[in-house]
């Protein structure tokens, strides 16, 4: 394995993000949110025309999304329970 | 004689073939299951069982720890875009919360290491360009 697959490696795994477990999901949404909007606003000071920072805005919406989505289905589940 | 169900010696003859038995650890233990097929997501491989469990190469026992990963920079934009409007749909369709081998947590793992590397490292990258960024180096 090469030095940079290794660096990978180790980087997703400090993350924890190679083995998400279902009551981790949330948090890692949320961190790799932030992620994306570091990398968003770097772009748009960078003024790196709209191709790129659509695409991360577009990825961002579908984080959102999805963290939305599963919030709902989870406080459903929990009156469910109850 | 041909045999559909074939266990699989760690280390030899990687990846197991269709039809061959895996077994992987779950939070529930040891389990195993009929390899349907073996797919590309994101970042790593998964293995489909017959009953429908994705389980990522990494968790299959035997997997050699050189098993390939795709780059970041392998994946398309338009490829991205149909990850997630399939995630999007799976988890508005209704997904199993305790059912941690169900597909849609599988892709939204995948997707979530996938992005972290793609921004991340672009970041990284766009740092050393600037000649100097001192967050941590992917």
């Amino acid at each position: 394995m090469s030095e940079e697959d290794q660096r990978v490696r180790k980087s997703l795994a400090d993350a924890r993000l190679v083995e998400i477990e279902l009551d981790e999901f949330p948090d890692r949404i949320r961190e790799v949110k932030q992620v994306a909007i570091g990398h968003l606003d770097n772009l748009l000071q960078k003024d790196a025309g709209l191709r790129e920072p659509r695409s991360v805005a577009h990825s961002l919406g579908t984080l959102s999304r999805l963290e939305a989505t599963l919030q709902a289905d989870s406080e459903h589940q929990k009156s469910g329970d109850k | 004689m041909k045999t559909s169900l074939q266990a699989v010696s760690i280390g030899e003859n990687w990846p197991p073939k269709e039809g061959e038995v895996v077994s992987f650890n779950s939070q529930a233990g040891r389990r195993s299951g009929v390899l349907r097929e073996v797919r590309w997501g994101l970042v790593w491989r998964d293995f489909v069982l017959e009953d429908g469990r994705v389980i990522p190469e990494h968790r299959i026992e035997g997997c050699p720890e050189s098993a390939t990963w795709r780059r970041a920079d392998e994946v398309s934009q338009a490829e991205r875009e149909t990850w997630e409007e399939r995630l999007v749909y799976l988890a508005e369709s209704g997904v199993d919360p305790r059912d941690r081998e169900q597909t849609f947590w599988a892709e939204l793992n995948q997707y979530l290491a996938y992005i972290y590397l793609k921004f991340q490292r672009t970041e990284h990258e766009s740092g050393k360009q600037l000649g100097g960024d001192t967050r941590q180096a992917v």
